[in-house]
């Protein structure tokens, strides 16, 4: 018996002018690009929980075969996306199935929107896969495979449901980042998050014996490999954290992960980081002001932060950490100054990477089902345009064409050649002031 | 110093910041495809080039500091501005 696991990578904006803007201003789109190229860690731990008589093919799509001839056949085709990509998925289920090869879809966008999923798939699996996938492939093989499958939301690293992904699929190919998981979920909970904490009932963390052992094996087949954590708030717990990365060090790695502002409290922890080869971390900022930071979690954990934001950045770029800040335009509270506000932030802060975002209602999210609440969705169903650059939502305190225009303008000046030079002298002069201890351990 | 020097201590610093050998690259070779350095490695090399030849580079155009041979280009035109 044969599964294919596919993966659909790719995302692209929809929006014209800003398409354009990606093609002449590439750190516009760098980090989507590195997204887009990761593998699918989600599938590679579906390929690990597969019984091992089973035959495993892993495959990644960003053009899919036009002709049907040239689709790889299996017995059964398990199928897994992101939202922005969800309907060339659902295209791909449809051509599987019409052709009798049986059809299962699971993922975050199939977990928020099960019953839509289901129309294109002979099973679903929801949220995580441990707990489900081994019993759904027995059931395959037995002829009485159901229709839904429900998976962990809690307890998936513990023994018996954790299985190391597969990483013996990534030798040969063609990636600059490889990725592990030390964690699901993030205990803040932003209101337009769609990330892990979607498809779990807790913050869930790996031990860091099984997270050292997956940095091994993802890491062999290549030489000096980047790592890029795939979590979406890696040092929660710090005591983990530290435990962590005293192991880590000596494996010489360079990584990249998602983590809060919260770190650069902790002056030990930035220097275990550095140790370790921590080169970048993503922190989403959101706004460059307190009143936009307010409401967007339950305890507006980000909005108490907000005076902590310039010191926290230049502790950890004096470290040797790179950051890289995320901002979601278009909350509620921005009014059309939120451009000019946001591009003094960003000089002031000396960012070397920035990600600008437009606020993007996930379907499922609780962002979503608010806009929906008070009629402002521009559409009944925008999947491949939630790309975080296209806008599918009326603002609260500007038109769709002011944010739009924003937006353009705003990216057009933060990834021009003067100011990511700027800022990348900005670091460089940095790394010349850094103590001898930070530059020997990258 | 020498051309050759410069060359020499240019890839002394390649190999410390990558923790690769990089003595069998040619000047021309891309390094992203040939020792697999990052743009915050390239940063970090540049940075150390600077403090080794005492200069500063104001050209950070990543297709010019792709090779060996391009960063020898810029350390070469930021030794010729004025201080």
């Amino acid at each position: 018996m044969r599964i294919g696991l596919i993966a659909m990578s790719g995302v692209r904006v929809r929006t014209e002018e800003l398409a354009k803007l990606g093609v002449t201003l590439p750190g516009f789109v760098n980090r989507g690009k590195v997204i887009a190229s990761l593998p699918s860690l989600g599938l590679l731990t579906v390929a690990a929980l597969t019984p091992p008589d089973v035959e495993v093919e892993y495959i990644e799509y960003d053009e899919v075969p036009t002709d049907d001839s040239d689709l790889p056949r299996f017995d059964l085709v398990g199928l897994s996306s992101f939202t922005a990509r969800i309907d060339a998925t659902y295209a791909l289920a449809d051509r599987y199935r019409a052709l009798g090869v049986p059809v299962v879809l699971g993922g975050l966008h199939v977990s928020l929107m099960p019953d839509e999923a289901q129309a294109h798939a002979d099973a679903i699996v929801l949220d995580g896969a441990e707990g489900a996938w081994p019993e759904l492939v027995e059931d395959f093989k037995a002829g009485c495979m159901k229709r839904r499958y429900q998976g962990l939301r809690k307890d998936v690293f513990k023994p018996g449901n954790y299985a190391k992904p597969r990483f013996d699929f990534l030798a040969e190919r063609p990636y600059n980042r490889v990725t592990v998981q030390t964690s699901r979920g993030c205990p803040i909970n932003c209101e337009f998050c769609a990330a892990s904490l979607r498809i779990t009932s807790s913050f869930q963390q790996k031990p860091v014996p099984l997270v050292i052992d997956e940095l091994r094996s993802a890491t062999e087949a290549f030489e000096q490999p980047f790592v890029e954590f795939a979590d979406d708030n890696t040092f929660v717990n710090k005591k983990w954290g530290k435990a962590l990365l005293r192991e880590m060090a000596p494996l010489n790695l360079r990584w990249f992960t998602e983590t809060d502002i919260s770190v650069a409290d902790d002056p030990e922890l930035v220097d275990l980081m550095a140790d370790a080869g921590c080169k970048q971390v993503l922190i989403g900022l959101e706004s460059p002001n307190q009143g936009g930071l307010m409401a967007i979690d339950p305890h507006n954990w980000k909005a108490k932060r907000y005076d902590r934001y310039l010191s926290a950045i230049s502790r950890l770029q004096a470290a040797g950490i790179t950051v890289n800040g995320t901002f979601v335009l278009g909350l509620d509270t921005h009014t059309t100054e939120i451009f000019d506000e946001l591009y003094d932030f960003i000089r002031a802060s000396n960012l070397l990477e920035v990600q600008l975002t437009v606020q993007t209602p996930f379907p499922g999210t609780p962002l979503y089902h608010r806009l929906k609440r008070e009629g402002r969705l521009l559409q009944d169903r925008f999947w491949d345009k939630c790309t975080l650059f296209d806008v599918n939502f009326r603002p609260a305190q500007m038109s769709v064409e002011d944010l739009e225009d924003g937006f353009a303008r705003l990216a057009t000046k933060v990834y021009s050649d003067a100011e990511f030079n700027r800022r990348k002298r900005h670091y460089m002069n940095l790394s010349k002031a850094r103590p001898q201890q930070y530059l020997e351990a990258g | 110093m020498t051309r050759t020097d410069m060359e020499r201590q240019i890839r002394t610093i390649l190999t410390r910041v990558t923790h690769k050998d990089v003595a069998h690259i040619s000047l021309d070779d891309d390094l992203i495809d040939a020792i697999g350095i990052d743009s915050l490695g390239r940063l970090e090399v540049l940075s150390e080039v600077e403090e080794a030849f005492d200069v500063t580079i104001y050209d950070l155009d990543a297709d010019k500091i792709s090779t060996i041979r391009g960063i020898l280009g810029v350390v070469d035109a930021a030794m010729l501005e004025p201080v």
